[in-house]
């Protein structure tokens, strides 16, 4: 820019300082949603702990990259800030997917705290990031996996003959092995798939039938206890965090450490609960309850360790050394920050259901 | 430099790179990403470069968009379109201006099974426009007629722009199509209801005149020649004698079986829309084999092999186009253009129809230089989130958008179908233009209607809940 | 040489309608399947995403040799000729100048890509770096039939479809008059 210097010494007399830093987001998460929520969040407290010197420009959801980009989006610098799903671009995020192992991640914040301290010291996992040239900001999970049926599902055998839109490789493993016919569907084609009988259920998170209007067409949702299995991932351009200055650079790892260690389970709750009456306000919706902890239980001594081994290859052939000790450290990550006090806004709608 | 200054900048250099001819969808792409240089730099501009092309188009349910194409290939070369005008024309042949009523019946017809305008209005203006001449009706109307009409092609299902919309604005794509069915078939009637009242008093007009020039009707009122189809069609015309029962009435039955493949098969649970129009394709072909089954083998795969040629150009000449179009709104974005129209717009205090019809009518002056195909791919991320702001519907918004690009794709200066026309049926495009003009009010009046009375637009896709 | 950049371009022009095959057949396929055992067919829908790749980017060039990609000529209709050459040689300049940058651009990202080995997730993990290059090769030979038609421009001769015409093989585009059909 040629004449940038001269239009702020212009105006440049008013009490706002310019920021030294302005980086532009890119995100995936619509507003109103508990994921926008944690973002925003995070977002709102660098502007206010850096007093300004931090800003970021937000551009709207999907408009200047869409989702699957997101992450090349800030890897080569095109923003300098992006929130995704990191299950899009599977070789870039190996070690936060362990997230999608069935039945290990049951506490919200505990897994977000774990994945924070496993980002910040296990080298194998930072050198993925850094691999990526992106800076680990964090990763939090989706909501609690629900699967909508036209039936009421009762336990695993239930899955068997369902054509049931499910996503991620180690709930495919999970549910194929259950007889399940499992189809790919884009999440924007589920509903037109449901109403056209290309599929009779789905698997996926509270978001799932709230936003996309799935509770219309399939009245039973159940929580079979298989947790968390999908995460949104927040990264910065590695580049640009490196060049700045010390003190920013503290500034942006004490919010993200906050983020992990409770305000962002705080932010997703409170976003999280709002979704609760759009879910059950469907006058079609029969039955949203959770299974009993023993037929989980039994499920999952069924598949035994066969999914964090499959895991385990996964992450491996995707370029993460040492896989099974980075599984190791965030399952004893998991037992030591997890909160069994914490409230699941799933769990706590599910509850809400039972007493109507 | 200022944002400002910046954006202003790449503005009059895309209107330039179109001016000297450079291919649309290259001077899209060119001039964003010298925008993108001047805001941020080489480096960004060329990542931007780099990651366009794939992420812009490989996607399932754009996999929608070359099936329709050809669907549409194959649909010409099974007659489907010369079996429909066939038919149209029997039963309009007493009606005022009827075979001008039969051409806009084919159009709708044939738009019933090709995605495309300019495929429609290419193919029904090289059977009707030699008709219309010989039964008297002047140069413009005739041609004009055909542009018109030919537009109901990306409004009745299946359309391209209507799943483009779609994609876009994350709408869901059968909710889409099956809502542009009673706009165009609205349009439809507004055309023929014209041509009923006014064509055939030019018609009568034309023919005193030709009398007067002496019976020589190797020119006509436009100065142009009279081409050698006119004669021969007027020497077909004399020799029909055809009975209820000769009429070509599977073209009829062809256009059902697509219309119902593309549109009811997603009804019965076996397929998607996006699969529906390859399930359509596939038909389309079935379709092509049986109706040429007489003149061989050889011919018919010669027609499918120009079929899947002329589909790959076609995709890939709109792909392009969605590929400079991206270029040019990550631009867009990254100025933060799209955020201050937003913010601009809905702080305007008045009514929100009165702004929604602002903004749409912006869509004309858009189209006098840029390419339809274009103008949606640039619109919808403008429009669709100010829309939503005002409480307005989504569907109905895409109805709107494809309306008034429609009127563009006839309008001058760049008014894409008439151009084909003029080339098709060799007249000049001042020839055509004029005899679109009129038509175009009843477009006008159309559009007003839709927009005041959304529930029309609104009636098929709330069946589907 | 020109004759070379038209070949190679109807060369892949052709390989672009075959994918246009493909693309039709494992949609059908993955329909088919479905409806007799409940099951998707595992990688149609990659597959058929992968064959809409190679259809627009390798008949990107057949494209450009046949005039099929659309430009605004109402400005230049009313321009000299002389004026209209100068032009001419402008447009073509600054188009190869800009498919020489999308060439490289995307020929930097597929070989970012390829490093990391850059897959899909579905129900299979399908890779999606072979693709890049796909449209690296696209724009390559979009690149010669610009320069072909700069060659042209200089020499003072009408652009690239006019060449079409004189080979023995038929402007299909000409005659169905589909050459843009949105
Ligand atoms: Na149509
Ligand atoms: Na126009």
């Amino acid at each position: 820019g040629c004449s940038e210097g001269v239009v702020q010494g212009e105006d440049g007399g008013g009490e706002d300082v310019a920021a030294e830093e302005t980086l532009t987001l890119v995100t995936a998460a619509m507003d109103g949603t508990p994921n926008a929520a944690v973002q925003d969040w995070f977002l709102t407290e660098v502007e206010e702990r850096s007093e300004g010197r931090i800003e970021f420009e937000r551009t709207e959801a999907y408009s200047l990259c869409d989702a699957p980009e997101i992450a090349d989006c800030v890897r080569d610098g095109r923003a300098e800030i992006g929130v995704s799903i990191p299950d899009y671009t599977p070789v870039y995020f190996p070690s936060t997917s362990v997230v999608s192992v069935p039945f290990v991640g049951q506490n919200w914040q505990g897994i977000t705290h774990s994945l924070h301290e496993l980002h910040r010291n296990n080298a194998d996992a930072e050198a993925v990031m850094t691999d990526n040239n992106l800076h680990f900001v964090g990763t939090w999970p989706v909501g609690r996996m629900l699967i909508g049926t036209h039936e009421p599902l009762e336990s695993p055998e239930d899955l068997d003959g369902l054509s049931t839109r499910v996503s991620g490789p180690l709930a495919i493993n999970l549910f194929e092995g259950e007889g399940t016919n499992v189809v790919s569907l884009a999440a924007n084609e589920v509903y037109e798939g449901l109403e056209r009988g290309v599929v009779d259920s789905a698997a996926a998170s509270i978001d799932f039938p709230v936003n996309y209007r799935l509770n219309e067409l399939l009245p039973y949702w159940t929580d079979p206890g298989v947790g968390e299995y999908s995460s949104f991932g927040m990264w910065m351009n590695l580049d640009t965090y490196e060049e700045m200055s010390e003190d920013l650079q503290q500034v942006i790892d004490e919010v993200a450490a906050d983020l992990a260690a409770g305000a962002g389970a705080e932010a997703f709750y409170a976003q999280a609960t709002e979704q609760c009456p759009s879910m059950l306000e469907a006058e079609t919706l029969e039955g949203f309850t959770r299974w009993d902890e023993d037929i989980t239980a039994a499920w999952e001594e069924e598949t035994g360790d066969s999914l964090q081994s499959a895991w385990v290859d996964l992450a491996t052939e995707q370029g993460l050394e040492n896989a099974e000790s980075v599984l190791d450290e965030y399952m004893a990550g998991l037992e030591e920050l997890s909160d069994p006090e914490a409230q699941d806004a799933t769990l706590t709608c599910i509850e809400e259901f039972s007493n109507q | 430099m200022e944002i400002y200054h910046v954006v202003l900048l790449t503005l009059v250099l895309l209107v330039g790179l179109l001016c000297i001819k450079m291919p649309v969808a290259l001077a899209l792409g060119l001039a964003g990403a010298v925008g993108l240089v001047l805001l941020r730099g080489f480096d960004y501009s060329t990542s931007t470069l780099g990651s366009v092309p794939f992420a812009d188009t490989a996607s399932f349910t754009l996999t929608i968009i070359p099936m329709f194409i050809l669907m549409g290939m194959f649909a010409v070369r099974a007659n489907i379109a010369v079996n429909v005008f066939a038919v149209a024309h029997y039963f309009t042949r007493r009606a005022p201006g009827g075979i001008g009523v039969a051409t806009v019946m084919a159009c709708a017809g044939f738009s019933a099974v090709s995605g495309s305008s300019i495929g429609t209005a290419a193919t029904v203006s090289r059977l009707a426009v030699g008709q219309m001449r010989a039964s008297g009706f002047p140069a413009s109307l005739a041609t004009g007629i055909v542009a018109i009409a030919g537009t109901l092609g990306v409004m009745i299902p299946p359309s391209t722009f209507l799943v483009l919309y779609a994609v876009l604005a994350r709408e869901s794509v059968a909710a889409l199509l099956a809502a542009g069915i009673i706009p165009g078939i609205l349009s439809a009637l507004s055309y023929i209801t014209y041509i009923m009242i006014f064509g055939q008093r030019s018609v009568r007009k034309e023919l005193a005149r030709r009398e007067g020039a002496g019976g020589d009707s190797g020119v006509d009122g436009d100065g142009e020649r009279l081409g050698e189809a006119v004669e021969q069609a007027r020497r077909e015309l004399a020799s029909k004698t055809v009975s209820l029962r000769e009429l070509p009435w599977r073209g009829v039955v062809h256009v059902g079986i697509l219309f119902l493949v593309v549109m009811g098969g997603m009804y019965t649970g076996v397929f998607t829309s996006t699969e529906g129009a390859a399930i359509g394709a596939l038909t389309g072909l079935v379709i092509l084999v049986i109706e040429n089954r007489r003149r061989g083998g050889r011919h018919i795969f010669a027609a499918f092999k120009d079929s899947l040629l002329d589909t790959a150009q076609s995709t890939s000449m709109v792909f392009l186009i969605i590929v400079g179009s991206g270029i040019f709104s990550a631009f867009l974005v990254t100025a933060g253009v799209t955020q201050d129209i937003t913010v601009w717009v809905t702080g305007l205090s008045f009514h929100p129809m009165l702004i929604m019809a602002m903004l749409l009518i912006c869509l004309i002056p858009l189209g006098m230089f840029l390419e339809s195909m274009s103008i949606l791919v640039l619109a919808v991320p403008l429009l669709y989130p100010i829309a939503a702001d005002l409480g307005f519907d989504g569907i109905w918004l895409g109805i709107m958008i494809v309306k008034l690009i429609e009127i563009g794709m006839v309008t001058p200066p760049v008014g894409i179908i008439t151009f084909v026309i003029a080339g098709t049926a060799n007249v000049r495009s001042e020839t055509v233009f004029r005899g679109v003009l009129p038509l175009l009010v009843m477009d006008v009046i159309t559009t007003t209607l839709l927009f005041l009375v959304p529930g029309i637009t609104l009636f098929l896709p709330s069946l589907m809940t | 040489m020109e004759r070379l950049v038209v070949n190679l371009s109807r060369v892949m022009g052709v390989i672009a309608a075959l994918a246009i095959v493909v693309l039709m057949a494992a949609i059908v396929t993955d329909v088919v399947t479905r409806y007799l055992t409940g099951s998707s067919m595992p990688a149609m829908v990659e597959l058929s995403e992968s064959a809409l790749v190679v259809s627009i980017f390798f008949g990107l060039a057949w494209a450009g040799a046949s005039g099929a990609h659309v430009s605004v000529t109402l400005v230049t209709d009313r321009l000299s000729a002389r004026l209209n050459r100068l032009l001419a040689v402008t447009v073509w300049v600054l188009t190869t100048l800009f498919v020489s940058w999308l060439t490289f651009a995307t020929a930097g990202r597929a070989m970012n890509a390829t490093g990391r080995g850059e897959t899909r997730m579905g129900i299979v993990e399908w890779p999606t770096w072979p693709l890049r290059w796909v449209i690296v090769a696209g724009f390559l030979a979009l690149l010669l039939v610009s320069l072909a038609n700069l060659v042209r421009a200089l020499r003072g001769r009408d652009i690239l479809p006019a060449q079409i015409d004189e080979l023995p093989r038929r402007d299909t585009v000409a005659e169905t008059g589909e050459h843009a059909s949105l």
